[in-house]
């Protein structure tokens, strides 16, 4: 009998090294290689396309980046972008789901319609914005002057006092809808018998959201705030279809700044270096992360 | 046991397959990748896709053609080449050229080009706009000039001469604007365009972005020079009164090719220097760009007439698995049949032009026609777009502007020369 065990444990043990062994060669394949390489890369002179560009850099690249003039206003705008962009979609998605949650006729139709621009890809909806608010054929622009609202048309992306505000709006309008489903499930899970007791005490709608909805939403809220700002702060592509980071750098953030170095100086090491840095940043963000929902855990938990 | 090993190794089995089906298929020998711009579905692109499916199966090759826009087209080389996976045949620009050079991607074709028939129909100005270092780095598959190009309705309503210095531009001002409510002068302030206009107006003050020195290599030497240097700033100058004068869309500043060919061909703007592909918006924009005239374009009192002539080089990448017929097919392109089939006025060769404005008008000003030093463009073309914009967005001095673009330049061409192939 203890043979058989033993060898049912080694089988068992076998068989879950197999099972694992393709998550494994993806994980080390496409996350752990190219990782470990932007770290030595941070560290080595490294051209994209010239391999005679070789050996030990220090902390050279690390030097280049810091020292760069658009490093400082990009860390900058990163910080405006995400913080901006996270905080919008926060507000908007709550609100709209509060509103999807009310039992009105055609609820099925506005959930539904709700979450038609998290469907539009980046591209798509980057490229349609960009028509939408162009000063010359834009449709914006012409109703705005049409109602007299403004008296010559906005330059919303290439005015540097507008660019960055309006990219944040434009990525809140596509993102909201994932921020508002999360909520209105939450929300769906909220026992219906809390609100009755929060009524039966006198409560009001507002206290009844701030008292008992809010304080259910605070673990999806918790995961989806923090998620989405490190999705945010590395995102590329939103802002390089509208913008590539103009007007005059007003909205490069820090990925841009990487693939510039990487793609138009073809310098790897900077770009390398600069990952780094980002690397870190958003490591951080989990580390306070990480110990939010711990202490929120241990509240839920007593 | 066996079952669940089975399961295992299946599941290895079907992801070990997955991986590799993510890797390249690999180019069999007769096979050639072929990175073409051309816009779908205008003359150029239904012109000439029949004819490379006709070479391709005259000559016993399969080719894949692949089209992007130039900007593209660059970043993919890069990427491409970082990755040992270059395509054979590739429509470039000019201001790759050194770039490409310096990082060893080009195929010498010289042999090809002395053994081309149409070779001796090409201008000289044209055959050494795609030489470097004594060698041919490319055929050239569409050959323009830059021209000063006027809705003559337009200027007519408001009552304005076609200006043909820049004191002669900035005194119109915003009277075309103001009678007929489309912007006067035309400007390119980012963009792959945006250098090829800048570098005409310096030619004009008979500067230039690097100067060759005794050694071979490129400098610029406007901080040298207080000369060059008060030249330089007048030219940026220029673009700050066009801007505050009304003559140019207070837009323009962050306007791409995009947008300038736009605004041109619907008539939101009067006058605009550019390339005659535009001849194509006949076609798209009919109502708007039947008044249109072709011009020199204007230039500084005292300066000199000038504009860019920009012959597009059909690279042959190195390392191509089928060299022989991607030079093949390269030349091809550049051939009488193909040129008059789909570069019709738009050709290095004398026998793929007409007698229309867009030809006869255009090639008028071949003899004022400058190039790009042979440098590597990458970085300097993104310095000059940040010059441009220290003065029309963040008004900075013309002169503070010229200097550090002087700076910013030789710093590129130092960094560049660091990391070359050589």
């Amino acid at each position: 009998m203890r043979v058989g065990a033993v060898s049912r444990e080694t089988s068992n043990k076998r068989f879950m090294t197999l099972a694992l062994l393709p998550a494994w060669v993806f994980i080390i394949g496409l996350i752990g290689y190219p990782l470990v390489m932007v770290l030595i890369d941070a560290f080595s002179n490294a051209h994209l396309v010239n391999a005679n560009v070789s050996g030990f850099a220090g902390l050279d690249n690390f030097d280049k980046v810091v020292s760069d003039p658009h490093f400082g206003p990009a860390a900058a705008n990163t910080a405006v972008w995400t913080v901006g962009s996270v905080l919008g979609e926060f507000v908007i998605g709550l609100g709209a789901a509060l509103l999807l949650n009310a039992k009105v006729r055609g609820q099925g139709f506005f959930r539904v319609a709700a979450f038609i621009p998290w469907l539009v890809p980046i591209v798509v909806a980057g490229m349609t914005w960009e028509w939408i608010l162009n000063p010359d054929f834009g449709i914006l622009n012409s109703l705005l002057v049409q109602w007299g609202l403004v008296e010559a048309p906005i330059n919303f992306l290439g005015d540097k006092s507008w660019a960055m505000a309006t990219v944040i709006v434009v990525n809140i309008w596509r993102t909201f809808p994932y921020y508002a489903i999360t909520f209105l499930a939450a929300m769906q899970a909220i026992p219906g018998e809390l609100y009755e007791a929060a009524s039966i005490d006198g409560a009001g709608a507002f206290r009844r959201f701030w008292h008992v909805t809010m304080p259910q939403l605070r673990s999806p809220a918790l995961i989806i705030v923090f998620v989405h700002m490190i999705w945010t702060a590395v995102n590329f592509d939103f802002i390089w279809v509208m913008t590539q980071g103009g007007p005059n750098y007003a909205t490069e953030t820090l990925p841009i700044m990487i693939y510039r170095y990487s793609m138009q100086q073809f310098d790897v090491g900077a770009a390398s270096a600069l990952s780094t840095i980002m690397l870190v940043a958003t490591t951080l963000i989990f580390v306070v992360y990480y110990r939010y929902r711990r202490r929120l855990s241990d509240e839920m938990v007593g | 046991m066996k079952k669940k090993l089975w399961m295992a190794g299946a599941i290895v089995a079907t992801s070990t397959l997955a991986l590799t089906g993510c890797s390249g298929s690999g180019n069999d020998d007769k096979t050639i990748e072929l990175w073409t711009s051309w816009s779908e579905g205008e003359s150029t692109a239904t012109a000439l896709k029949p004819l490379i499916e006709q070479w391709a199966d005259d000559n016993g090759y399969t080719v894949n053609q692949s089209n992007f826009t130039y900007d593209q087209i660059h970043e993919k080389l890069i990427a491409s080449a970082a990755g040992g996976n270059l395509p054979d045949v590739v429509w470039g620009l000019p201001e790759y050229i050194g770039e490409f050079d310096q990082l060893g991607l080009l195929e010498d074709v010289s042999a090809e080009w002395d053994d081309w028939d149409d070779a001796a129909n090409v201008s000289d100005a044209v055959k050494d706009a795609l030489t470097v270092n004594g060698k041919q780095i490319g055929f050239p598959y569409e050959t323009t000039v830059r021209a000063y190009l006027v809705h003559d309705d337009i200027l007519k309503e408001a009552g304005v001469e076609v200006p043909e210095t820049w004191d002669e531009v900035l005194a119109v001002g915003s009277a075309v604007e103001d009678a007929t409510g489309s912007t006067f002068y035309g400007v390119t302030g980012t963009g792959v365009r945006m250098p090829q206009e800048l570098v005409v107006y310096l030619a004009q003050k008979g500067l230039s972005i690097a100067e060759e020195q005794a050694d071979g290599t490129y400098t610029n030497t406007w901080n040298d020079n207080p000369d060059e240097l008060a030249a330089a700033a007048e030219v940026f100058q220029f673009y700050s009164d066009l801007v505050e004068s009304g003559a140019a869309s207070p837009n323009s500043p962050t306007y791409g090719w995009e947008e300038t060919d736009d605004t041109f061909a619907t008539g939101l703007n009067a006058t605009f220097t550019v390339g005659n592909w535009l001849a194509e918006r006949e076609e798209s924009n009919p109502d708007t760009m039947g008044d249109v005239s072709v011009h020199p374009i204007p230039h500084p009192e005292g300066g000199q007439p000038a504009t860019y002539l920009e012959s597009k080089p059909m690279f042959v990448m190195a390392g191509s698995d089928n060299v022989d017929g991607a030079k093949a097919l390269a030349r091809e392109f550049a051939s009488e049949e193909w040129q008059k089939a789909g570069f019709m006025d738009r050709s290095a060769l004398p026998a793929a032009t007409s007698d229309s404005k867009w030809s006869k008008d255009f090639n008028a000003l071949l003899d004022t026609g400058i190039v790009f030093p042979p440098i590597a463009m990458g970085q300097v073309t993104q310095d000059m777009q940040d010059s441009l914009a220290m003065v029309l967005q963040d008004g900075d001095s013309p002169e503070d502007a010229a200097a550090w673009l002087g700076d910013a330049i030789n710093s590129a061409i130092e960094e560049s020369a660091a990391n070359s192939a050589e």
